[in-house]
């Protein structure tokens, strides 16, 4: 659904430009610009997003942690089941990739053709495109503080969020998430919950909410996962976190999501909290329009998402591990050293955390470092933690102040022969986590550990 | 013993504040906490307390936050007398000036103490790194704020960088500042400072010389 407004002679003029700067941007430079004739047409025509023909399904999948995921994993599903859908993983998730994807796949006279739209959209872009596209479904998976450059704090981006939701659309909203389930309380809406299924409550520092929204008395928890993510009570007024449509009440071999009483197995992604909130998320949204459990489970098993679990990686008796743990993201961060700490054995730790541009993005804001629970890594199991790059010395600091003894610690501001920094044997996990900047540079790591390049 | 009371924890941790607790835990030896709830009577209306912590909050936090303080104005007015040392970072600062100015023009009385007030603006937040000269040492830090602080107060001061607005606040061992998250990390001679003038003992960490360090970078990076 969208915005009526008809195509005027600005429209078909910037979707003209547009599509010949696709071209052109392929021969300059085959690996970029995906996004750049989205900002093109939106230049041209600013209510581009109004004109231009849409599909007539539109799911928007927005939060902090886990958006690119759940997007992805629905479009695998539609995409099985034979529907046709457009999606914008390969441009950015702002206004400007959407336009871009959209432009890359519609005729000359702006018609789409697909049935489903599955969208990405960055919380902070809300009301750049939902003031031109409404959804019919927005999928809302939580809301953290992220990096306080772009988003600020929670408040300002639920805000932000809040403001822009259409009446029209359904939402499916995290129940265990008060600051997400909080949104739009008028519009129609789905919840979905993880029970207590992992038996795992982490403590962290940082916790986004932690007064009742009514009385503002301190909330307690019914069960607790992490940060502010659990079922919550308020002693005082009765205030509870509502209560969920679809619940996964177990996690084995397979995932249990529990509907009307009607409990269902699905195939699981990993025992990672965070991807057991991301599927119990898809699978509520795929419910929703109507697929069939079984036709969700035989579709789910094929995803790459499913087939590709883990990033590890053998040598002997050594798995080698590398794990997203997102810049500035302090929910992001806490949560994959959490995951690796609790691996079994011997580790060591490479940290790529901070941002491996810093000096081409200028001096980085450490500040999130004190957010981000490097407690977790302060064990008697973690033989040695190597901290790269030019925030080693804030980093240092950080880890001994986690109580980290400084002869665990290897600092190098720069990330030459890392591997070379491994001092210890008898080591079950080597764990690289690094940010998004840092994915070669952890590849190049973990191949100079795996033995597979030796420069 | 040297008692620090933290207020109002359940919102006054925008962005790494609690990495200042950590550190003076860390540098103070004997330090008692005392996390003082919403729903609670902050503890230096009752006993004498030795460093007052207040960190950022959201915006519409910090509105509750001035209603709870207001009725402590004296006391608080107080502490500042008495050269008790407070530390309020980031927004916190604008809870000692006359007001705030919201954007659709709506006044929140604040505690009067200063001759300041902040404009709020909605939609854009405000991103700086501050460097700034104070006695004989220079501060860094970081700035992520919907507001600007104004006013002519003697006790109010700029950063070079930004004539425009003031960023601190400082009066005998009062320390208000913009700047929000680990600055006494940050700032481990700021911080040094601030004990001494305050008379509060402390050791440096093991680790002070990587403070240093990082510190020392920092302070050429944002000079660039």
């Amino acid at each position: 659904m969208k915005r009526k407004k008809r195509k005027n002679l600005r429209f078909i003029l910037a979707l003209l430009i547009a599509k010949i700067s696709f071209f052109v941007i392929k021969i300059i430079d085959k690996n970029r610009g995906t996004n750049k004739p989205g900002e093109i047409a939106l230049k041209i025509c600013p209510d581009f997003l109004s004109r231009i023909g849409l599909p007539p399904n539109i799911i928007a999948v927005t939060g902090t942690n886990g958006k690119t995921s759940i997007t992805n994993l629905i479009n695998d599903v539609l995409l099985d089941q034979e529907y046709t859908t457009i999606i914008n993983n390969a441009g950015s998730n702002m206004d400007t990739g959407i336009a871009s994807t959209l432009i890359a796949e519609c005729s000359l006279r702006g018609k789409i053709k697909q049935q489903w739209g599955v969208f990405e959209v960055d919380e902070r872009v809300s009301p750049r495109v939902y003031q031109h596209i409404i959804p019919k479904y927005l999928l809302c998976i939580n809301l953290f503080r992220d990096s306080i450059k772009r988003n600020g704090h929670a408040e300002f981006i639920f805000n932000k969020i809040n403001q822009a939701i259409p009446k029209e659309t359904t939402l499916i909203l995290n129940a265990d998430d008060l600051i997400t389930s909080s949104l739009q309380p008028n519009n129609p809406r789905l919840y979905f919950a993880v029970e207590n299924v992992l038996k795992k409550s982490s403590k962290n520092i940082v916790q986004d909410i932690q007064t009742c929204p009514n009385c503002h008395e301190l909330l307690n928890f019914q069960y607790h996962h992490h940060h502010h993510i659990g079922r919550t009570f308020c002693k005082k007024c009765k205030f509870s976190s509502p209560k969920a449509d679809f619940i996964c009440t177990k996690i084995k071999d397979e995932l249990t999501i529990t509907e009307k009483k009607q409990a269902d197995d699905y195939p699981l992604i990993s025992k990672t909290i965070y991807n057991i909130y991301n599927q119990t998320a898809v699978i509520t949204i795929l419910r929703t329009i109507g697929l069939s459990p079984e036709t969700i489970k035989n579709s789910l098993k094929k995803s790459k998402l499913i087939t590709n679990r883990e990033n590890s990686y053998q040598k002997g008796k050594q798995t080698i591990t590398t794990i997203l743990a997102k810049n500035q993201n302090p929910i992001s961060t806490s949560l994959a050293l959490d995951y690796t700490a609790n691996l079994k054995g011997n580790k060591i730790f490479i940290l790529l955390v901070t941002d491996t541009q810093d000096k081409a993005h200028g001096s980085e804001d450490i500040s999130w470092l004190y957010d981000s629970d490097f407690e977790f890594l302060n064990r008697k199991d973690i033989k040695q933690i190597i901290v790269c790059g030019s925030r080693c010395f804030d980093l240092s600091v950080r880890l001994q102040l986690a109580g980290i003894k400084e002869k665990t610690i290897y600092y190098n501001d720069n990330y030459q022969n890392i591997h070379t920094l491994i001092k210890n044997k008898n080591i079950d996990n080597i764990i690289i986590a690094y940010e998004l900047y840092g994915y070669a540079i952890a590849e190049k790591i973990k191949n100079n550990i795996v033995g597979d390049n030796n420069d | 013993m040297i008692k620090m009371e933290v207020l109002y924890p359940e919102y006054m941790n925008l962005y790494g504040d609690t990495g200042n607790i950590k550190y003076l835990q860390t540098i103070i030896p004997r330090l008692k906490i005392i996390y003082t709830h919403l729903n609670q009577t902050p503890a230096f209306t009752k006993e004498k307390i030795n460093i007052l912590y207040i960190g950022p909050s959201t915006e519409r936090q910090q509105e509750e936050i001035i209603n709870k303080l207001k009725p402590h104005r004296e006391a608080i007015k107080k502490l500042i007398d008495n050269y008790t040392f407070i530390l309020a970072t980031g927004n916190a600062i604008e809870i000692f000036g006359k007001y705030i100015e919201k954007d659709n023009g709506e006044l929140i009385p604040c505690l009067n103490l200063y001759n300041v007030y902040a404009e709020r603006f909605s939609r854009l937040r405000y991103n700086d790194n501050v460097i700034c000269p104070l006695k004989n040492f220079t501060v860094v830090g970081f700035k992520n704020q919907l507001s600007h602080l104004y006013g002519s107060d003697r006790h109010a001061l700029v950063s070079p960088q930004e004539k425009n607005y003031l960023n601190f606040i400082i009066d005998k061992n009062l320390f208000a500042t913009y700047l929000l998250g680990p600055i006494l990390i940050l700032n481990p001679l700021l911080t040094q400072n601030l004990l001494n003038n305050a008379q509060i003992p402390f050791k440096e960490p093991l680790f002070h010389e990587l403070t240093i360090t990082a510190y020392q970078q920092r302070v050429i990076e944002f000079n660039k």
